[in-house]
């Protein structure tokens, strides 16, 4: 048994298929300091991440590969899929032996399932662009609180930038407690103490009056005689709701 | 506010009978650090209790209207509750509902009052305002309305990503027994000249790249989908030709719902929705599916079956051209078997490059092989299914539910 235990990180990912190259020493698990088990009869191996490995991992995917096949195995790699170190190294060992040409051969398990799993991400990214409800803070800024399935605040961040350029305003994943914050310049990843977070919880008073305006609207353009439950619980899970000011 | 609330429940209520929430197709991008950016795949934001997509304020600037269409809850003769929004209550709502990711943008549609081209100056003044005064780059859709000038329409074609004007009941002769104001002919002349005028930038910017946007997501239309006697031959054939002659980029169907209050209009018992879905099916096979309408519907066939989809359905009354060779059949006839939509034919085609694909591969890959089984041959496929008479294969697809659902579809008897 051999297993590889690296800090969490993708480039500490990436920095432990280097080793794993390097030591010519398959693995039989890959895990992070946190959802590391000791097995008996192991040889464990602990990766200290290292930037410069982990690019030169990159730049093989992306030479061998392609930049859509790099960006494919960051997206599974935010799933946060309990499996995803050893299903990410099989597709990454095909995608450096074969080439870009056999990510389309979707009879291999291997490029189905990097398809799946890159397919929920793209709905959750989705799903962020559209239930996203900003409240403005009596610090003019737009604040929305999300807890999305899978950790895609890295992947949303430019859509929101080019709609919102003249408006401060953050994104708070208050699951994994950081948040995306862009101040007309630039966007940032923040962590925020609870000061901060009590302070975007007080609002402006027009915020009020547009809340109910909104959740106005939402009821004046359902349409009774057409009620379909199932289809709207399909579109807008219940998980959802929270945040979603038209269903709180 | 709470007049502003009141007017919102009522011009919100009239708008909701439009269907059309799109706001995908626009070219528009943010520009000098402006609100809004409209380019690409439009969003639904939220979903209402009728499974509908909200991505637009959909709302009427008013529904006040000098005309008396039978099917339209805004009409004169209607007793209903009257409003109207200014110019500034419109572009705030937008602009606040915006910023705080409610919507794509605004839909602005309107009874006519006065006349034709007062109504629409209003519209135009308020997507102007928008665009050149908030610097919003957000999506705008305004309704044409038919009798405006053609300069009022060239001025709405600049602001707004998308004009549509609703052709509403499926026939010439159906139009003027239930909206006797109207013919076809003006609701064709603006949607051409509209046409026209988006053809002439379109070429002008092939040679001067700073030719403005003119309506960048183009037209759309609607049809209302069982309030007259047309059979799916002529709605199918009618959305056909907006298609192809008229460029349009959407055509979107309506279930009538009944307002049994004008007794010029048939009394239903409900909305005709799984007409309405079977037809928006057939209009995907339009679209995407490279059907073309005699496939689907024609004289000898002249109505949808409501029991099956109208891709079974063909394939069904076609079994000559099945079994299709999942390994060498053409992309075309590969996206005719039931149960394989544009993505998976997708994926088969490029897999196929590496090797042969089985049975299980196809299963593994989406494919409901529960229906596409009688229709293919590859290696592992279950050999009889592809012998069995077509009532058999009806039978063994079709659900349960469906053939409950189909007594809400007494129509024209
Ligand atoms: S003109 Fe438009 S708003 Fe007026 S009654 Fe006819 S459909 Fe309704």
């Amino acid at each position: 048994m051999i297993t590889y235990v690296y800090d969490g990180s993708f480039e500490g990912y990436l920095t432990t298929v280097f080793e794993i190259y390097n030591r010519k020493k398959n693995p039989d698990g890959i895990f992070t300091t946190s959802t590391y088990m000791p097995f008996l009869m192991e040889e464990k191996y602990e990766v200290s991440t290292n930037i410069e490995r982990a690019q030169r991992v990159l730049a093989g995917i992306e030479s061998k590969g392609s930049k859509d096949i790099a960006a494919k195995i960051y997206n599974v790699y935010l799933s946060e899929h309990p499996a995803m170190e050893m299903l990410l190294f099989q597709y990454i060992k095909l995608i450096l032996q074969k080439g870009s040409a056999i990510e389309h051969d979707y009879r291999q398990p291997e490029i189905l399932k990097v398809k799946e799993i890159n397919k929920q991400i793209h709905r959750e990214v989705h799903r962020m662009h559209a239930f996203v409800r900003f409240q403005k803070t009596t610090d003019n800024l737009y604040y929305a609180t999300v807890t999305p399935d899978f950790n895609v605040l890295p992947l949303i961040g430019e859509h929101f930038e080019k709609r919102y350029s003249d408006q401060h305003f953050m994104i708070y994943d208050s699951k994994r407690n950081y948040g995306l914050y862009y101040d007309q310049q630039q966007t940032m990843m923040v962590e925020c103490g609870a000061e901060q977070l009590e302070r975007q919880s007080e609002f402006v008073a027009e915020e009020k009056v547009y809340e109910a305006l909104w959740k106005n609207y939402f009821q004046s353009v359902n349409i009774i005689e057409r009620k379909n439950v199932k289809l709207h619980l399909r579109h807008m899970p219940k998980r959802y709701w929270k945040h979603l000011t038209e269903k709180k | 506010m709470d007049r502003i609330n009141q007017k919102l429940t009522v011009l919100a209520n009239a708008a909701k009978y439009d269907v059309s929430c799109s706001s995908s197709g626009s070219k528009r991008k943010n520009q000098d650090k402006g609100l809004g950016n409209a380019e690409g795949m439009g969003i639904c934001h939220s979903y209402t209790e009728d499974g509908r997509c909200v991505s637009l304020l959909k709302i009427l600037l008013t529904n006040h209207c000098i005309f008396d269409c039978a099917y339209c809850i805004s009409r004169r003769s209607n007793d209903i509750q009257r409003a109207a929004f200014t110019v500034q209550e419109v572009v705030d709502l937008t602009i606040n509902f915006y910023r705080r990711n409610y919507i794509e943008g605004l839909f602005l549609s309107s009874g006519i009052f006065k006349n034709a081209d007062y109504t629409m100056e209003r519209l135009v003044r308020i997507a102007k305002d928008l665009r050149e005064i908030h610097h919003f780059h957000g999506y705008i859709h305004l309704k044409a309305i038919p009798g405006a000038s053609a300069e009022l329409l060239t001025e709405a074609g600049k602001y707004a990503d998308r004009l549509s004007v609703n052709i509403e009941l499926p026939s010439e002769e159906s139009l003027k027994r239930i909206a006797p104001e109207k013919n076809y002919e003006e609701i064709y002349t603006p949607m051409n000249f509209i046409r026209e005028e988006k053809q002439r930038y379109t070429d002008e910017r092939k040679s001067i790249k700073s030719t403005p946007l003119f309506v960048p997501a183009g037209q759309s239309t609607q049809l209302i989908i069982g309030a007259s006697p047309e059979n799916d031959v002529q709605i199918l054939n009618l959305a056909d030709s907006l298609y192809k002659e008229q460029q349009l980029k959407r055509v979107y169907y309506s279930a009538y719902i009944p307002i049994p209050t004008d007794s010029r209009m048939p009394n239903l018992a409900l909305p005709p929705t799984l007409r309405e879905n079977r037809i928006y099916q057939a209009d995907w096979l339009l679209r995407f599916y490279k059907f073309s309408v005699h496939d689907i519907v024609n004289d000898l066939h002249p109505n949808l079956d409501y029991d099956i989809d109208p891709k079974l359905s063909y394939a069904l009354r076609n079994r000559h051209v099945f079994p299709v060779n999942i390994n060498t059949a053409e992309y075309e006839m590969i996206l005719r078997v039931p149960g394989i939509g544009v993505k998976s034919a997708q994926m088969i085609v490029t897999s196929r490059r590496f090797g042969n694909v089985h049975f299980d591969h196809l299963k593994k890959m989406g494919i409901v092989t529960k229906r596409a089984q009688y229709f293919i041959t590859c290696p592992g496929a279950p050999a009889a299914s592809i012998d069995r008479h077509s009532s058999q294969v009806r039978q063994l697809i079709q659900s349960p539910e469906l053939r409950k659902k189909n007594s809400q579809l007494i129509l024209f008897a």
